[in-house]
């Protein structure tokens, strides 16, 4: 009772203030339907990008930057000291959101090799990290053919001459000619691809193959040269399919100008009929491979498709620049294959996309 | 046991006759049969039943969880079936005949139930598979099945479709690869009504202009294949030479056609019932529709609602129950055979 009697005073004061708050949360209720349109999503907090570590100089062509001051960012990447790290993020700074973007169905995702290729494209004679030793192994130009088929004698030719051209593409760099911890050589092998529709053509699948030296059962060698060998049992590498079918992915996004499977691929192609069509005939469902892919009457041999496959994995930024991993990473995406394509198919090709 | 089993049935419904027919709001309805005498309320987690002896279930008296039917002749006291078990379904296929409940019924246990659903309107553009079919005979099938989603969605309890939106989704199978296998020449499709339940609080709801609201939240489906090569048939039951029902009416195949279309395979303790293609091959044009393989799905939430008597007829597996019973499947094969 004598509470009662002590708010009376205040009760006016109430009755305001739930009057106001009533109005408030009418327009409050008003706002809000169930049913009614979403509230986009606010986005993500932008990255601060405003403390990094900072470079120390450049030595024998190689950057030098300081560790990150915190033990979080120890990395393989973090602890070579080749990259420039972000203080927030315990990341290279152009990993993740600095790296460019690709658009996927789903959304936009960064490249997450970015930083690598980067890397090598600023620094392509650069050496190993600080304190490395270095052991070069052995560098072979000469195409090693695996094959198992014979295709005719003048496809063959024509075979020949592209694998020899991209081949010496991929060779070029002075980041593979170091050929660090690895033993480097081309390997070919030739194979013809029929689409559903019946269409055959020629191909090859040329493998830039870097045989990691530590994967062999016996010690390393050296040869007179200063080289290294031995008979490695592992290694990493770039495989270049031409008119592949079966290595044609799904329509993905774009990075440096070429067509990306948003994963492990790179495409380049020089066909006019779409590559992918819709699986039901009014442009519903999922995209699928074109049966009807490849062009007839095109001089064999020629390329129509090409597909790149590479080490895609860089372990969330943790991948450091002078591995041989992302060595070969860096050839997929520094070489203009594009370019290489119309050199070898002629003038007289269709242009490659 | 069986004819013991026909006693309790036609004593349950003696004692639940016209008397208690429900015309008026929900209410709950006492249970007049009584459980098994040797059932036994074993607590959770018991797998090892003592011998002669049966679990007592949610929906009989005596339960620790049972809750009275809302409807007569529901949960404990729906009818028997020919094998034994009982039909929890009947109740909401009788509420159907005679719907009687405000479409836009407040149910406090359902949110969104009582919200007009969207019903995408035609033309239902089908998916056509890059099949061997000609596009007249892609043409002809697809006219076929849109008479045939029409026709369904117009069945009473999905007429005036409240608590789910559905889009139908037509797919056009043909016959054969455009490169590769011939097929068999006999035009196959299907029909999806996926429902999706209208929750304020779940998945993307969105009010379209006519009022109605859209809703993206998976509920039941109504799955229909026309002239299927596969069947999916567990506990098979022959209805008739044109009509197999398996899982006691929650799939069936209507058969239009004189040639043997089904043999039995299976094992003796499990049955099952398999299409047999040949029976497809009899020459007749490719668009004849020889079968209609309908069937539905419920989870289990739903199931124990069902057992129970107490899930409302307005719920989406409520609608889809009531429409798949009352639907005569062999006139409407019929009727959409004749569609040009």
């Amino acid at each position: 009772m004598s509470r009662i009697a002590l708010l009376a005073p205040i009760v006016p004061v109430l009755a305001a203030a739930v009057l106001t708050s009533a109005a408030a949360g009418s327009a409050r209720a008003q706002a809000y339907d169930p049913y009614g349109p979403r509230v986009p999503d606010a986005g993500a907090t932008p990255r601060d990008v405003s403390a990094v570590t900072p470079l120390i100089g450049v030595f024998d062509g190689t950057p030098r930057y300081a560790l990150h001051p915190t033990p979080y960012a120890r990395s393989d990447a973090g602890q070579s000291g080749l990259l420039e790290f972000n203080h927030q993020d315990y990341l290279p700074l152009d990993f993740g959101r600095g790296a460019p973007e690709f658009v996927t169905e789903h959304g936009r995702y960064p490249v997450p090799f970015h930083y690598l290729v980067k890397y090598w494209e600023t620094w392509p004679n650069a050496r190993e990290r600080e304190g490395h030793v270095p052991m070069l192994g052995e560098f072979f130009t000469a195409i090693r053919n695996h094959s198992q088929v014979t295709p005719p004698a003048a496809v063959k030719a024509v075979l020949d001459r592209q694998a020899e051209r991209l081949s010496r593409a991929a060779l070029a760099y002075p980041f593979i000619q170091r050929s660090e911890g690895v033993i480097t050589y081309p390997a070919l092998e030739y194979q013809s691809s029929t689409d559903p529709s019946g269409e055959q053509v020629w191909g090859f699948t040329l493998s830039i193959v870097m045989a990691y030296l530590g994967s062999s059962p016996s010690d390393p060698v050296q040869l007179p040269s200063g080289r290294w060998t031995a008979n490695p049992t592992e290694g990493t590498g770039i495989s270049i399919c031409s008119n592949c079918y079966d290595q044609l992915h799904l329509p993905g996004g774009r990075y440096r100008g070429m067509q990306f499977n948003n994963v492990d691929r790179v495409l380049v192609d020089t066909i006019a009929a779409p590559l992918w069509i819709s699986r039901y005939r009014g442009g519903q469902g999922e995209q699928i491979k074109n049966p009807e892919l490849f062009e007839p009457g095109r001089p064999a041999g020629e390329i129509q498709l090409l597909t790149l496959t590479f080490p895609f994995d860089v372990g969330q930024g943790a991948l450091a620049p002078d591995t041989a991993r992302a060595r070969a990473l860096a050839i997929a995406w520094l070489t203009d294959w594009k370019a290489l394509v119309n050199e070898v198919n002629g003038p007289n090709a269709p242009r490659a996309d | 046991m069986r004819n013991l089993a026909l006693a309790v049935s036609a004593l349950s419904l003696l004692a639940a006759g016209p008397a208690l027919a429900q015309t008026g709001p929900m209410r709950d309805y006492p249970v007049v049969s009584p459980p098994p005498p040797n059932a036994v309320d074993l607590g959770a987690g018991v797998s090892q039943l003592p011998p002669g002896v049966v679990q007592l279930q949610p929906n009989m008296p005596g339960h620790r969880r049972f809750r009275p039917p809302q409807f007569p002749n529901a949960g404990w006291d729906s009818p028997l079936l020919p094998h034994g078990e009982r039909d929890y379904d009947r109740y909401l296929v009788e509420y159907w005949k005679v719907p009687f409940l405000a479409p836009d019924a407040k149910n406090p246990e359902a949110d969104g139930q009582e919200q007009r659903g969207y019903v995408a309107p035609e033309p239902w553009i089908a998916k056509v598979e890059r099949s061997r079919a000609t596009p007249d005979q892609e043409a002809l099938m697809e006219r076929r099945m849109a008479f045939i989603t029409r026709e369904v969605l117009n069945a009473v309890p999905l007429r005036n479709l409240h608590g789910a939106s559905v889009e139908p989704e037509l797919t056009i199978t043909g016959y054969g690869q455009q490169y590769g296998a011939q097929g068999d020449g006999v035009m196959r499709g299907k029909i999806l009504l996926q429902f999706r339940l209208i929750s304020p609080s779940t998945g993307h709801n969105q009010r379209m202009p006519n009022g109605t609201i859209k809703s993206s939240y998976f509920g039941p489906a109504i799955r229909i294949d026309l002239n299927p090569d596969y069947i999916s048939c567990v506990a098979p039951t022959d209805v008739s030479p044109a009509e197999v029902q398996c899982e006691d009416g929650d799939h069936r195949l209507i058969i239009a056609t004189d040639r043997q279309l089904v043999e039995a395979r299976g094992t003796s303790s499990s049955p099952t019932r398999g299409i047999v293609k040949a029976g497809y091959a009899d020459g007749r044009p490719a668009n004849d529709l020889r079968a209609l393989f309908i069937w539905h799905d419920r989870n289990n939430n739903a199931s124990s609602q069902i057992s129970q008597g107490r899930m409302h007829p307005n719920d989406a597996l409520g609608r889809v129950i009531g429409a798949v019973n009352l639907i005569d499947w062999h006139d409407l094969l019929r009727r959409a055979g004749e569609v040009q």
